[in-house]
């Protein structure tokens, strides 16, 4: 079933309805003031990534090739990632954050120049920023088992984790098997980009709400 | 293409069995964390009523110190001096006369200042450092230690409760020294950032046959339990140290 988003850009259900939740993410991010340093990130990430999905969405409807927007993208969000994670990581030394900062920074250019191009998707730099930011991820589960003093429920910096965790190793699952997808079976490869769509359904779903859970913290914390 | 089915669904397996280790890993993670912050809850409570009681007996304490000087103070001052202004009395001439007048201000004057001490308010009411310096005025006055105070800093507290916890602590070690020490000389230097050092050149202790003993498992708990970091250093012939830092953020 085909849609217009925007009544403009033509598209199936499932692309609509990731665009519509982004656009939600999106608008969450501009209107929800936080003075968390993470959450001021995500808000910045949320905003970059909706720009450069409508981006991608007017080259493809001038029906241009949009791949290296997206490659952008992994160039931009993995290392807002390494940040946001850091910045909730106890005995972390800034040294171990900058030399990760800046390599995958490097691999990513390298890559992009170098190696995969524009005008493919640089798996190899999403493989890469999914390890990472799966490793980041579990120091940041241990962190929060060492600091039991709050009920997750109410961290919207867990909401964060669960969402890269989930988003990364679905990320890195799907583009291990990506170019042999593409060999074998190409409608294959295209219909089971539905898992990805339903990982970034759930993942700006828990952007929005970990945004949204920081402004209550926030207010309950004028209040007393 | 019968091969690439195979590969096809193993890749979709291998996909799921991923998402679901995800998923239990969540839950377990949720399970364990949820556990954790439940005992730190526990314990949390647990300390705050081991703080409540802490503070309770301290205050106890001070009000027993408190009528135990009072009744000694009336015993032997203001007692002595209502004996003598009897004494005087009996043989009323203008000398006596005069002398117990002065009996009687004088004995106003310390009654005055009694009164002050039985007020309950007074813990609240005395700086740490004043407490300190009434404390060695108090050892001077038995008259068989030097006592030698120095300040090179701030000692401040301004937390009642705790203040009266540390009050209590600070009497605790200054009886311990009077008591077991047989030190001749006593030192109170007020260091910088929020240090108190009590010294003697007493007989000292070996630290590990008294750990029991002298109280010291009961200070080194009421000071825990304020975030005071208290250590005792001692070894026999070589006198008795007790450091006592108050936490930086004092609350």
């Amino acid at each position: 079933m085909e849609v217009y988003f925007f009544f403009i850009f033509k598209m199936d259900l499932s692309n609509a309805i990731y665009h519509s939740i982004l656009c939600i993410a999106f608008i969450v991010a501009l209107v929800v003031k936080s003075s968390d340093r993470a959450i001021l990130l995500l808000r910045v990430y949320l905003v970059l990534t909706f720009l450069i999905e409508m981006t991608a969405l007017y080259i493809r409807y001038l029906g241009e090739y949009n791949s290296w927007v997206y490659n952008i993208w992994v160039l931009i969000s993995v290392p807002i990632f390494i940040k946001i994670i850091f910045s909730q990581l106890k005995n972390k030394t800034s040294l171990a954050e900058n030399i990760l900062f800046f390599t995958v920074i490097v691999f990513y250019l390298l890559n992009l120049f170098f190696f995969q191009g524009f005008h493919i998707v640089n798996t190899y730099s999403v493989q890469f920023g999914a390890i990472i930011i799966i490793i980041l991820t579990l120091l940041h589960f241990k962190a929060l088992l060492d600091s039991p003093e709050k009920p997750l429920i109410d961290n919207p910096h867990f909401y964060i984790s669960i969402a890269l965790l989930m988003f990364y190793a679905g990320t890195f699952t799907y583009y291990s098997f990506f170019n042999f997808l593409i060999r074998v079976d190409m409608v294959s490869a295209q219909e089971i980009t539905i898992v990805l769509l339903l990982l970034n359904y759930l993942t700006y779903s828990l952007f929005a709400i970990a945004i949204l859970l920081q402004r209550k913290k926030q207010l309950t914390h004028v209040r007393n | 293409m019968a091969e690439s089915g195979v590969d096809y669904v193993f890749m979709v397996s291998a996909g799921t069995v991923i998402l679901l280790l995800l998923v239990t890993f969540i839950i377990a993670f949720l399970f364990i964390h949820q556990r954790k912050y439940f005992e730190h809850q526990r314990k949390l409570t647990f300390l705050n009523a081991k703080y409540q009681e802490e503070t309770m007996k301290a205050q106890m304490e001070m009000q027993e110190k408190t009528l135990e000087y009072v009744g000694r103070e009336l015993h032997d001052n203001i007692g002595q001096i209502l004996s003598l202004i009897k004494l005087n009395l009996s043989n009323p001439e203008a000398d006596q006369i005069r002398e117990s007048k002065n009996l009687v201000t004088n004995a106003i004057k310390d009654l005055r200042s009694l009164s002050h001490k039985m007020n309950l308010n007074w813990a609240a009411e005395v700086s740490l450092e004043n407490f300190i310096e009434a404390e060695v005025q108090k050892i001077r006055n038995i008259g068989h230690f030097e006592v030698l105070f120095e300040k090179q800093g701030e000692f401040v507290v301004s937390n009642n409760e705790n203040k009266v916890i540390l009050f209590r602590i600070i009497q605790e070690c200054i009886n311990n020294t009077l008591k077991h020490s047989e030190a001749k000389q006593i030192k109170f230097v007020i260091e910088r950032d929020q240090h108190l050092l009590i010294a003697d050149d007493g007989k000292g202790f070996d630290q590990g046959q008294a750990k029991n003993g002298l109280g010291l498992v009961n200070i080194q708990e009421r000071a825990k339990i304020i975030g005071v970091d208290l250590t005792i250093k001692s070894s026999m012939g070589n006198g008795t140290q007790i450091d006592i830092l108050l936490p930086q953020n004092d609350s």
